[in-house]
């Protein structure tokens, strides 16, 4: 083939898959591989000065009944592509013990054993919280609490 | 003049070089081995958060073991010092390609999509404008490829980064930057501020992140988002005409640096992708005389060039698989070389324009 019609080919080609990709992202799907670039579409991050904005803690607990706080970033290591949302999913306040995947809580118990070496965890609670930031003075307001409790005794 | 005739005329202007591309093809070999990210952290959570995006990833049912993923790690690494070197350039930009979509995409099977596509599409482009043809191991085992630089790998190339910032800028418009009281810019800041060590962070404080805060005006933070979206459309309204297609790039590579000191997030990527519309022979040349078709390049010896570039391949790897990022470093350097750049292409684009006045 020559470049004439190479050149041609590849443009209808450039085209044909910039369309699909862009209808793929306007109906809400993110594909990959696509012809796209991160958008931050989201314009309504502030409320007039006001960032809400959710984190997550867990609460190990002992057999003695004592318990200590983990902040998130001690379970789950910090990667570029492990935001909250990601997290949410497997433990976030909407799940109950029952339907978080057996599979996550032998990787929570693992993570946990890593944070407390030798020592023996019964249960986690994983607790959301939901803050309002103020922009103008840096404070915070708690405005929500929910939490997950799990049971790790019968996990091995 | 038909509108077919109108496109190819169109389509095949252009003034890069083979040298220009054969000096672009190792720093894009360099710069991807420098910043690639490890992917072998997958293998640090349970199959149950896996949510692969629309596509070929689908298919995955479980997180692959650690081992499989160093292989693939070595094996991009090693396509990329023979694309650096230019040894069977052609095949190593499709394994390239190939190799960075399925480790970049390895690195997206919890959901969350960076969409670096134009790395991929870079060398799988160019390998059609025979960017091994100089500057290259290829170059001394086989004769000159005879006739001119093609130049229509390269539009497509522009194109593509057009369109890329098209799909960027849609969503925002769509989504209400441009109404008075989005400030959206601010909100992202806020949020990027107020989580220390964000996820997609790569400083801890960025430097203009302090007095930023300090930025009331409710018309500047607006003029910023208004800034940003005609800046991702005006880069495909640029394709047309390479000048102000390469100004726009160097435009972009300063709100780059400008979001990597505000926010800490480096678009590394697009500043690598932007080194291909550089004519870098201006200054790596050290004979501007020199005729197209020569092989090698004056300033660059072989062997030792060779044994250098193997040698960096082994380091940047060893470093990333021993979880030793060295795109820690790297990101802001390339970030910041890439400003230095385009605001030089400005400023000898604004003195060439007052000539002209």
């Amino acid at each position: 083939m020559n470049h004439r019609l190479l050149a041609r080919w590849m443009f209808a080609l450039s085209c044909l898959v910039f369309a699909v990709s862009v209808v793929g992202r306007i109906l809400g799907i993110d594909p990959y591989p696509a012809l796209l670039m991160p958008s931050f579409a989201n314009s309504s991050v502030l409320s007039g000065n006001t960032l809400t904005m959710g984190r997550a803690e867990f609460v190990a607990y002992f057999p003695d009944g004592s318990s200590s706080r983990v902040p998130a970033d001690q379970i789950v290591p910090v990667t570029p592509d492990i935001p909250g949302p990601v997290l949410e999913r497997a433990l976030g306040p909407s799940k109950t013990e029952d339907t978080v995947d057996p599979g996550t809580k032998r990787w929570l118990k693992s993570r946990l054993q890593e944070v407390f070496p030798g020592q023996d965890i019964t249960a986690v609670n994983v607790v959301w919280e939901t803050m309002a930031r103020s922009t103008v003075d840096g404070s915070a307001k708690l405005i929500r609490q929910q939490s997950l409790s799990i049971d790790l005794r019968s996990i091995q | 003049m038909t509108l077919g005739d109108r496109f190819d005329a169109w389509v095949h202007s252009g003034r890069f070089s083979r040298v220009d591309l054969g000096i672009y093809r190792i720093i894009f070999s360099i710069s991807l081995l420098l910043t690639l990210p490890d992917i072998t952290w997958i293998t640090s959570f349970p199959d149950d958060f896996l949510r692969p995006p629309i596509g070929p990833f689908q298919l995955m049912t479980a997180v692959p073991p650690y081992p499989f993923l160093v292989g693939l790690e070595i094996a991009r690494s090693a396509a990329l010092v023979l694309l650096g070197l230019g040894l069977y350039t052609r095949l190593m930009s499709v394994l390239v390609a190939f190799l960075l979509t399925t480790t970049l995409g390895l690195g997206y099977v919890f959901g969350h999509v960076h969409h670096t596509i134009l790395l991929v599409l870079t060398p799988l482009v160019l390998c059609f404008a025979d960017w091994g043809s100089q500057v290259s191991l290829d170059s001394r085992r086989r004769n000159p490829v005879p006739g001119q630089q093609q130049q229509w790998p390269l539009r497509i190339l522009a194109l593509t980064v057009g369109f890329a910032f098209f799909a960027a800028a849609l969503p925002k418009l769509l989504g209400g930057w441009l109404a008075p009281t989005s400030q959206a810019t601010k909100g992202y800041f806020y949020a990027y501020y107020f989580t220390p060590q964000h996820p997609t962070s790569t400083m801890s404080e960025p430097w203009l992140a302090g007095a930023a805060t300090h930025l009331h005006s409710v018309a500047a933070w607006e003029l910023i988002d208004w800034l940003t979206v005609l800046l991702e459309f005006g880069i495909l309204l640029a394709v047309p005409w390479w000048s102000a297609f390469r100004s726009a790039l160097a435009i972009a590579t300063v709100f780059h640096l400008g979001v990597f000191l505000l926010v800490g997030i480096s678009f590394t990527p697009n500043v690598i992708v932007y080194g291909a519309f550089v004519s870098w022979s201006r200054y790596f040349s050290t004979n501007k005389q020199r005729p197209e078709g020569v092989r090698g390049h004056p300033a660059i010896k072989a062997g030792p060039a060779s044994v250098g570039l193997i040698g960096f391949g082994f380091v940047t790897t060893w470093l990333l698989i021993a979880r030793h990022d060295p795109g820690v470093i790297a990101d802001p350097v390339i970030v910041a070389i890439g400003a230095v750049i385009g605001l030089g292409y400005l400023a000898r684009s604004g003195r060439s324009v007052v000539r002209r006045l």
